[in-house]
């Protein structure tokens, strides 16, 4: 019986719970990352995983008893920054594309070498016809 | 020691705020309703919250920069509060909300 | 007391990869986007629970408070250039783009195909119980907290984060401003900004609070700064709380912004890593090694750097927001 309470007591410490629920953020994260489409949702995906990492990195600096280690919170800090960064240009990425294309979504499957440019961005061709056309063109 | 009493009950009684805020964000069946509840609700929690810490601050410094929080959040608060309501008035509420 | 710290972590958890999956199940862009706001607010709770105060200041600050309105103005930006293309007149100023429910498929995706579900599936969970593995058979170590801690006095501040940040590791400081000038650059040579796709909030509310807020703002970013030195905060904090304010200001006016002075914006831009590089370059000649200091100069050089820093990175943040290079700069 006391060994399960240690056991449990062990278990439940934030030095092992945070990094327990950062590798779980991180595997969500990716998951969201495959299924979904939509580049902004990818976006989101790819940052709740850097969120992850994150977790983990500060979890495992709270070990133990002395104060957390400021390496792992200093590198934190940068990681924060840099995927700000790297999100801000992603979006512009997205924005540019969509101006493009006409859509935001990344298309299934390697990209096919014969067909023409133009049949990326089939939603130009259609763009006179209503309210119709939005469904052609979003990729299926 | 009356401090920490002083701190403890004002801290649920901001707390009780709080829930019916968000009870009524989440229960209310329109954009103005819920913001009623939320903006009224969450102010008057906030400042029962950052009255119950006040208890606990080290100096006079501490006291001001909390009282400066809730004066911050009250002023953002009311102006998103209004500029929500502003653009559902003229563009009609988002369509995600149902 | 210990079970209720307990409690409050398994809660917290638990709402985090809750609303973090919400916020990927979601087919409403827009949904997702607000999800992913109160993802970062809870994240910053998290923060102070394994006491980083840093890191919730610049969670909250960044994390939530800047990416969001990046992803908000985003999704404007995509509704207004699908309005634009159904339309079919490609070089109209963006039209109203909220009109009566304009085109929100813009904004919406799919639920994924089932196709795709066991594949993920499982190999998000063979990567998720790896990691999990790891962790657990991960041995215990106190990690460099004692060799911080023996050096602070020579570090020149008296907070072992900016100490790491500006003096220890000012290496991984130095690249991370270049990584935040080489993302602006990137997303200005996608070329010339165009109107931000949201109209002035009539009425004289949000202009009034900017007046009282704006000022507030700055001196809050610049007593972040300072405080730096001794106490949770520094430059990045200051710089999100600066860019913050900026980006209010341009929201206000999305309309008609103030032309940008090419020459002291750019300067602005690449003051922090210039400045950085030159302060290392100067340890290398004067032999402390490449970014490094001499003792009696490292609290004034930190702080310097810091100063431009701030300004650095608030600029940044402001520019990429609106996305492009300044109107009316053929640079």
């Amino acid at each position: 019986m006391n060994g399960l309470a240690e056991t449990l007591a062990h278990t439940l410490a934030p030095g092992l719970l945070y990094p327990t629920a950062g590798a779980i953020l991180f595997a969500l994260g990716l998951y969201g990352l495959i299924r979904r489409h939509h580049l902004v949702l990818r976006i989101l995906a790819l940052n709740i995983m850097g969120s992850g990492v994150f977790m983990v990195l500060l979890g495992v600096a709270a070990r133990g008893e002395g104060p957390p280690d400021p390496v792992a919170q200093a590198l934190t800090l940068t990681g924060i920054v840099v995927a700000v960064s790297a999100t801000a240009f992603a979006l512009a990425l997205v924005v540019h594309l969509t101006r493009l294309t006409g859509h935001a979504v990344m298309l299934p499957g390697p990209p096919d070498d014969d067909a023409p440019v133009e049949d990326i961005s089939r939603g130009e061709h259609h763009a006179d016809g209503g309210p119709a056309a939005s469904d052609e063109d979003r990729p299926s | 020691m009356i401090a920490n009493t002083l701190t403890v009950l004002l801290l649920l009684a901001g707390l009780v705020f709080f829930a019916a805020g968000t009870a009524g964000l989440l229960r209310f069946p329109d954009v103005y309703s819920r913001l009623h509840a939320l903006t009224k609700a969450d102010n008057v929690g906030l400042g029962l919250v950052v009255l119950g810490l006040m208890f606990q601050a080290s100096g006079p410094a501490d006291i001001l920069k909390l009282l400066l929080i809730w004066l911050l959040v009250l002023a953002a608060g009311t102006t998103a509060a209004h500029m929500v309501a502003q653009r559902t008035w003229t563009h009609g509420e988002f369509e995600s909300d149902r | 007391m210990n079970g209720l710290l307990v409690l409050f972590d398994l809660v917290l958890l638990a709402g985090i990869v809750g609303v973090a999956w919400r916020c990927l199940a979601s087919t409403d862009l827009f949904r997702a986007v607000v999800l992913f706001i109160t993802f970062g607010l809870l994240l910053a709770l998290a923060w102070v629970r394994l006491e980083a105060p840093d890191i919730a200041l610049a969670e909250a600050a960044i994390g939530a408070g800047i990416t969001g309105a990046l992803l908000l103005v985003t999704l404007e930006r995509l509704r207004s250039i699908m309005a634009e293309r159904r339309s079919g007149r490609p070089h109209t100023p963006p039209p109203d783009p909220t009109g009566p429910h304009a085109l929100l498929r813009a904004l919406h995706d799919p639920p994924p195909e089932r196709r795709t579900f066991i594949p993920a599936l499982s190999f998000a969970l063979v990567v998720g119980g790896l990691l999990v593995t790891a962790l657990w058979h991960q041995p215990h170590s106190t990690g460099l907290e004692p060799v911080v801690d023996a050096h602070m006095d020579i570090s020149g501040v008296d907070h072992p984060i900016t100490a790491v940040l500006l003096n220890f590791r000012a290496y991984d400081t130095f690249l991370e401003l270049a990584i935040v000038l080489i993302a602006l650059l990137g997303a200005w040579s996608l070329g010339r900004h165009d109107l931000i796709p949201a109209r002035p909030a009539p009425g004289p509310i949000l202009p009034g609070t900017l007046r009282l807020l704006v000022p507030v703002a700055i001196v809050t970013g610049v007593y972040v700064l300072w405080a730096g030195s001794h106490a949770p905060g520094g430059a990045f904090q200051a710089g999100a709380i600066l860019g913050a304010a900026g980006i209010l200001l341009v929201l206000a006016r999305p309309r008609q912004l103030p032309m940008a002075p090419g020459v002291p914006l750019r300067l602005g831009l690449t003051a922090g890593v210039a400045l950085f590089l030159l302060v290392g370059l100067y340890g290398l000649v004067a032999g402390h090694g490449f970014l490094g200091y001499a003792d009696a100069w490292a609290y004034p050089l930190i702080l310097l750097i810091e100063v431009a820093a701030t300004l650095s990175i608030a600029l940044a943040l402001v520019a990429l927001f609106v996305a492009g290079r300044p109107a009316g700069d053929d640079a």
